[in-house]
């Protein structure tokens, strides 16, 4: 059966409902607007202003743009004229063909389009100069508002416009889409797939046509069926290539969109074709099947009608298959997720998706040929549980997203090369350690290490249990990751993560006398000689008992240890709340500092008197102390130097407090072993004191 | 175990009945039933490795190991001393108590006492415990300690020698329970020898949680037979003895065989009719079991002659065992001193009507922020704890119908575990508390710490008469209705000491301790707010790390320290690394590890506001202030703290010169507002109790 989206007149759709408000104010767009109308005035929005700081972060404007509402414009402005439709985008002097790409797509699909932009707005009863559209962020829909000046020069829309002049809704997205991003500029350069997923809350793939499987028209079928939104380029060797055209009317580095699929008989033989649009709105494709070719004198009127065909210089166009797959270099598929499609659409994805941080010290791990911190990287279970219908294997779209790296463009942050690798999971619990990697391979990984917002791919594997590595290529790189399973099946991931466990054997109670040691004996003396006969020493006097010791201790290079480590190391071992340490406390202390010395230097592999953040997880783990990766994010940002280092006493200091701190939990969690409740007074003296 | 977290969980334990007579706590986590059940199983006798057999038990110095007093001494059990042991014979009576070789007489005098009132006793003696019926040579019982009971698991090996009880022994050389409640009592204190030389009061207390009074029977007061008659109706235990001039004549026996400086206990006063004349008598006990007074009214005085035989028959006046009668008159010239021990209202039973209302409060003296000293140190008698007393309702019978309505109130003040910091030479501290009418200007004010200007040029209304250096200060005192303010102290400042402080009253009395509440407002800087120096500031931030860029913790160290070495108005050794962590820790605000311009605008005008108050407070200039200014300091940041936060402060931060200087003071003021802020996150439904997870709860002290 041919298949062949139809422009729709325009339906009530409705409004999502769990779009979270973003503006600052923290008032919703319909409260916004009421306040608008009841006081009469236009919406202004402070949080993007009419100035240049909404349009440029770094480059200076060349012409002088004046901000205008649409009224000022047209004397009969429309929000959606006729339905909006993909000859509604027009690009205009911004490089973000990629954006109109997406957006000429999303017309193609109503549902999809209604959920960005809501139709309970427009220029007649109830205009406010206030609009709103939604846009799916991390596994979440936000709701933009925005007031409706628009950068305009001599009186022309200055970026993304529509071929009816008058009508403003792409124009007002555009907005929104660079109000969402920070600024007009930093909409300058990307991928179709990146907005189409921002649209959609889809998952993308991308298809090398040279590469592309047998059934790449049968994928292409079928992702159109399911409502998926298709993009398609054509490379450049160079940036002056960019935009070029070929004789044959098709740009280069530039975006276009796959609008329909269909075959026809052609003197006698089924020939495949494919429509495209190009969202300029102009400049078309000119060879076989283009607009105005001969080959469709050869058709009926009724099946030219069927394909939709028009010899407007509109955009659109259709092109055999066979000439696409030569003259085109990519396309890309955004794969919507089921709350995006209509109920009686077959083959819905089962979504799973997990969010994780990247953080220098502790989980930016840096891909496998950094093997000494590979396996520090989140790493996250991955359980395919049932088999596709009629395959052996399960198959899945894994995607890597990159967060929020176009907001923080204007601070110089660009695109981290990212991807991401997959394993057999073995049997046992717990964060995966280095000889696991050194040792296995993986089984599956994205194609490439890429910097582009999303990196995904395609697998089938058997149901099994799978660890999935995210990383950036290289190490000490940070950012907030968002990992999407796309399966024909549910699948289940879960950080493969250290449950907080921690293991605090009772203190010993202590020997009696006639067995101390001799070092014991020693430390007695010295103990009397600076405590009195009262055997209790103060912070200082334990910082200086301390440091005279342990500057004996040839292979234990540092400095010193500070008062404040002192201080808490009292903290811990004062029993009777005086501020001060027993010499029987003091000899408990001692046995437990000897181990976690010991610790320490197993840890300092190079003897340069400090330990590596990234062995902080194992080294607290021997100590006792099994933490989450959060937990470790928090200690390393703590306790760890620039050059993610911690010396003795910074991992002393560490080590003793959370013993305290643990210590403290297990006391009050006397009723209910999971939680303690505290009250302000509680909570300020226990924690001050730790 | 954190010292603190121990005293929060225990604070919620008692808070659901912890503590009480029937829910004793534990002492050193020993639980009679489990361990009597474990010896029976197992057939072998209880020994006790918190007390064991050995010279450590007995004591520290004179009794100590290697002393020529504990030659010779044998640890049996009493089933090796007799054949037919029992723990109490013919019930518990005061002729159970005979002294032994240990100056702990005021210890027994306190014990016959306890005899008179029987629910008292087997309150302290539970009557689950025998040689007989389930014997395992395991004993228990249950002493009141600063507010709360406390259970005492001892094995019943006893000191001996030659075949004798070395110390306290009954009339009936079978009988044990008073021989093994005074061991139970030692080990409480940490030896026997620790219970050498003490007040009967303090027995009293220990036996019944009660209050005690003292009365000077040189100055008696007009009313005192009715006071004493009184006080034995409403079960008070009374102990009175006579003064000693030197330590010789300690114990030595007067012409009328008295005994001086021997605790005797008073067990009864009457009225009988001589010569057509009333004559007060009055009943006391020697706890020696022998040697009894023998003038007027002695077991053979001619006196008994004169009145009704069937009155004297009633006034068993044939007892030779330490018991006798004399006149009042008499009593008042031969003894020196009268103790009287009012039980507390859980110890007396509906039947009496007189029962006094308690509240009670504990606190602390720590050197540093709470521990004052007296008013003669008037800038620091501030900084002691400080509690208030609403007295609302009058006394009912009103003894003098000329004076003006009154509320009678007895307050005792009370140092804990003194007795076992003897071991390390530290005695009991001189302690006594102060009493202040609140102005009615004042009445409605908040509940918050009273500052030093309270104080100056205001007398208090009453007054301990002097600070001692007993383990309890009381006095009855009778004062108007209004509210009152009760200042406990040491003597002299700088004392760390524990305390428990009571409030017996005829009527129900409100009674809180002020300054209880904790509440953080520090001031919120705007970036706007710069000036001149301010920018010089953000310049050299741009030199340090480049416009638009954030700044790690050393950088931060290195801008902050290069800015304050200039000033040339205080004396700083400059930030050390883990304050500028805090700094960081509070204002990064993307989780970065860093602080950008904005963030780091915020902090430096956090930090010159912090510094004017330390230059406020800091008055000699020299770089530091004292502890307990910190409490004025941190108001005046912002920050309402309790007594118990001011205590860990002034650890925390103060050397051991009790100095806090500028990196500490900024730490501290960080560390807080960074708390504060957390409490308000974590506190979603603004009830004021957080629910944390483990690992929410080490993000919390981490963070």
């Amino acid at each position: 059966m041919p298949y062949l989206h139809r422009s729709l007149r325009p339906q009530p759709q409705p409004v999502p409902r769990d779009a979270r408000t973003v503006h600052s104010s923290g008032h919703s767009f319909e409260q916004l607007r009421q306040s608008c109308l009841q006081s009469g005035t236009l919406f202004e929005d402070a949080d993007f202003p009419a100035s240049n700081s909404s349009l440029f972060y770094s480059e200076r404007p060349q012409v002088p743009f004046v901000w205008k509402r649409p009224g000022e414009i047209v004397e009969n402005p429309e929000f959606i004229l006729g339905g909006a439709t993909r000859t509604d985008i027009c690009q205009g002097e911004l490089g973000d063909c990629w954006l109109l790409a997406a957006i000429a797509s999303l017309t193609l699909n109503q549902k999809a389009l209604a959920r960005v932009v809501p139709q309970d707005q427009g220029f007649g009863s109830g205009y406010a100069g206030i609009f709103h559209f939604q846009f799916w962020q991390h596994s979440e829909w936000l709701d933009v508002v925005i007031d409706d000046r628009l950068p305009t020069f001599r009186d022309r829309l200055v970026f993304l416009h529509s071929a009816d002049h008058n009508e403003f809704w792409s124009a007002l997205l555009e907005k929104a889409y660079a109000k969402l991003n920070g600024s007009y500029e930093a909409l300058k350069g990307g991928s179709a797939i990146e907005a189409m997923e921002d649209f959609t809350g889809g998952v993308a793939e991308n298809f090398q046509i040279r590469e592309a499987p047998e059934d790449f028209y049968e994928i292409l079928e079928k992702a159109l069926r399911r409502g998926s939104l298709l993009g398609c380029s054509i490379d450049t060797l160079n940036a002056s290539e960019s935009e070029a055209r070929t004789p044959l009317g098709l740009i280069k580095g530039h975006a276009y969109t796959v609008t329909g699929l269909d075959q026809v008989n052609f003197h006698g033989q089924r020939i495949k074709l494919i429509r495209v649009r190009n969202p300029w709105g102009q400049v078309e494709w000119n060879g076989p099947w283009s607009d105005s070719s001969p080959e469709w004198r050869s058709m009926s009127l009724e099946e030219q009608k069927r394909l939709g065909h028009t010899a407007l210089d509109d955009g659109e166009f259709w092109m055999a298959f066979e000439d696409f797959k030569t003259h085109f270099d990519k396309v890309e598929i955004c794969n919507l997720t089921p709350d995006a499609l209509e109920d009686n659409t077959l083959h819905k994805w089962e979504v799973t998706i997990h969010q994780g941080s990247w953080v220098r010290g502790s989980t930016a791990g840096g891909c496998r040929n950094f093997l000494d911190t590979f396996w520090t990287n989140p790493q996250i279970k991955l359980s395919l549980t049932e088999r596709d219908e009629g395959q052996e294997g399960c198959t899945f779209l894994a995607a890597l997203m990159q967060k929020d790296r176009r907001r923080l463009k204007r601070f110089g942050a660009n695109m981290l090369t990212i991807g991401y690798a997959i394993y057999q999971c073995p049997d046992k619990d717990g964060h995966l350690n280095r000889d696991f990697f050194r040792y296995h391979a993986s089984l599956a990984r994205s194609k490439t290490f890429i910097n582009l917002r999303e990196v995904s791919g395609r697998f089938q594997l058997p149901p099994g249990d799978y660890i999935l590595i995210p990383s950036t290529f290289e190490p000490h790189q940070e950012a907030d990751f968002c990992l999407r399973i796309f399966s024909e099946k549910k699948a289940v991931t879960q950080d493969l993560d250290e449950n907080i466990d921690i293991d605090l054997p009772e203190l010993p109670k202590p020997t009696p006398q006639e067995e101390e040691t001799e070092e014991e004996r020693q430390f007695r003396a010295l103990f009397r000689r600076i405590a009195g006969e009262d055997m209790e020493v103060s912070a200082e006097e334990l910082e200086y008992v301390l440091n005279a010791v342990l500057q004996k201790k040839t292979a234990l290079k540092f400095k010193r240890l500070s008062l404040l480590s002192c201080r808490n190391i009292i903290s811990l071992m004062d029993t009777s709340g005086n501020g001060k340490m027993e010499f029987e406390e003091f000899r408990v202390f001692w046995d437990k500092l000897r181990y976690w010395m010991d610790l320490f230097l197993q840890f300092d592999v190079d003897k340069s008197g400090t330990m590596s953040s990234y062995e902080l997880r194992t080294a607290l783990k021997a100590a006792g102390f099994q933490l989450g990766s959060h937990l470790l994010q928090l200690i390393v940002l703590r306790y760890a130097d620039e050059n993610l280092q911690l010396d003795f006493d910074d991992y002393l200091n560490c080590l003793v407090r959370l013993e305290n701190a643990s210590r403290v939990f297990q006391c009050l969690s006397v009723k209910n072993k999971d939680f303690i409740h505290l009250n302000i007074n509680e909570f300020i003296n226990l924690t001050m004191n730790i | 175990m954190a010292a603190l977290a121990a005293g929060v969980s225990k604070q919620r334990a008692v808070a659901e009945g912890l503590g009480s007579n029937q829910n004793a706590v534990k002492y050193l986590g020993q639980d009679f039933e489990t361990l009597r059940k474990q010896c029976l199983n197992s057939g072998v006798l209880f020994k006790d490795p918190e007390f064991p057999a050995c010279p450590s038990a007995l004591g520290y110095k004179d009794l100590g190991p290697g002393s020529p007093d504990t030659q010779g001494i044998v640890w049996k059990r009493p089933t090796e001393l007799c054949p037919n042991p029992q723990f109490i014979v013919g019930g518990a009576t005061r002729t159970d108590i005979r002294q032994g070789g240990l100056g702990d007489c005021w210890l027994l005098a306190a014990i016959a006492s306890l005899t008179l009132n029987e629910k008292l006793l087997y309150r302290v003696l539970p009557r689950d415990q025998s040689f007989q019926k389930d014997y395992a040579g395991i004993f228990h019982f249950q002493f009141w300690q600063y507010g709360e009971w406390v259970e005492v698991v001892i094995d019943d090996r006893l000191p001996t020698k030659n075949g004798q009880l070395l110390f306290l022994h009954s009339e009936e050389g079978n009988e044990f329970w008073s021989a093994l409640l005074e061991k139970a009592y030692a080990k409480l204190n940490g030896s026997y020898e620790a219970l050498v030389g003490g007040s009967t009061i303090e027995g009293f207390e220990d036996f019944t949680g009660g209050i005690s009074e003292f009365y000077d029977l040189k100055k008696p007061p007009e009313n005192l037979y009715y006071i004493i008659q009184k006080a034995l109706r409403k079960g008070s235990l009374l102990g009175c003895s006579i003064d000693v001039s030197t330590a010789a004549e300690a114990e030595a026996t007067t012409r009328q065989k008295l005994v001086k400086g021997h605790a005797y206990s008073v067990t009864g006063v009457e009225e009988v009719n001589f010569h057509g004349r009333p004559e007060k008598l009055i009943r006391l006990r020697n706890p020696w079991g022998e040697v009894e007074w023998s003038g007027a009214w002695s077991d053979n005085a001619p006196e008994w002659n004169y009145i009704d035989p069937r009155r004297k028959e009633e006034l068993d006046k044939k007892a030779e065992d330490g018991e006798f009668w004399m006149s009042f008159s008499d009593f008042l010239k031969q003894y020196s001193r009268l103790e009287i021990c009012n039980l507390s209202p859980d110890s007396l039973s509906s039947e009496e009507i007189h029962k006094w209302n308690l509240v009670l409060f504990n606190g602390r003296w720590t050197r540093g922020s709470t521990a004052g000293g007296c008013l003669n140190y008037p800038g620091t008698y501030w900084t002691n704890p400080q509690f208030k007393i609403h007295l609302d309702e009058v006394d009912e019978d009103q003894e003098e119908g000329t004076s003006e309505p009154c509320c009678t109130v007895l307050l005792g003040l009370m140092q804990k575990n003194r007795r076992r910091q003897k071991r390390i030479g530290q005695g009991m501290l001189s302690i006594g508390y102060a009493v202040y009418q609140i102005p009615k200007e004042l009445e409605s004010h908040t509940d918050a710490h009273l500052g030093r200007d309270f104080f100056l040029g205001r007398q208090p209304s009453t007054c301990s008469s002097t600070y001692m250096n007993l383990r309890e200060v009381s006095s009855r005192v009778r004062l108007p209705p209004g509210q009152y303010l009760v200042v406990p102290s040491t003597f002299e400042p700088f004392k760390d000491g524990d305390f428990c402080l009571r409030v017996f009253s005829e009527k129900k009395a409100k009674a809180l301790e002020i300054g209880d509440t904790v509440s953080g407002h520090p001031h919120e800087p705007h970036p706007r707010d710069m000036d001149e120096e301010d920018e010089h500031v953000r310049s050299l931030f741009e030199e340090f790390v480049g416009k638009d860029s954030e700044i790690s913790a050393n950088q931060l160290k290195r801008v902050l320290n290069e800015v304050l070495s200039k000033r040339t108005d205080m004396k700083f050794d400059g930030f050390n690394i883990n304050t500028c962590r805090e700094m960081i820790s509070l204002l990064d605000s993307d989780g970065t590890g860093s602080l950008g311009p904005m963030e780091f605008k915020t902090l430096w005008l956090k930090i010159r506001t912090y510094l004017e108050i330390f230059q406020e407070m800091d008055h000699n200039h020299v770089g530091t202030i004292e502890a307990h200014e910190m409490r004025t300091a941190l108001k005046k940041a912002g920050f309402t703290l309790n007594n118990q936060v001011q205590q860990t402060i002034a650890m925390r931060y103060a050397c051991s010169k009790l100095g806090v200087d500028f990196n500490g003071f900024v730490a501290c003021m960080i560390r807080l507002e960074t708390l504060f802020k957390l409490f308000r996150l974590l506190d979603k439904d603004q009830n004021g109790i957080v629910q944390l997870s483990l690992a929410e709860w080490l993000c919390c002290v981490l963070v």
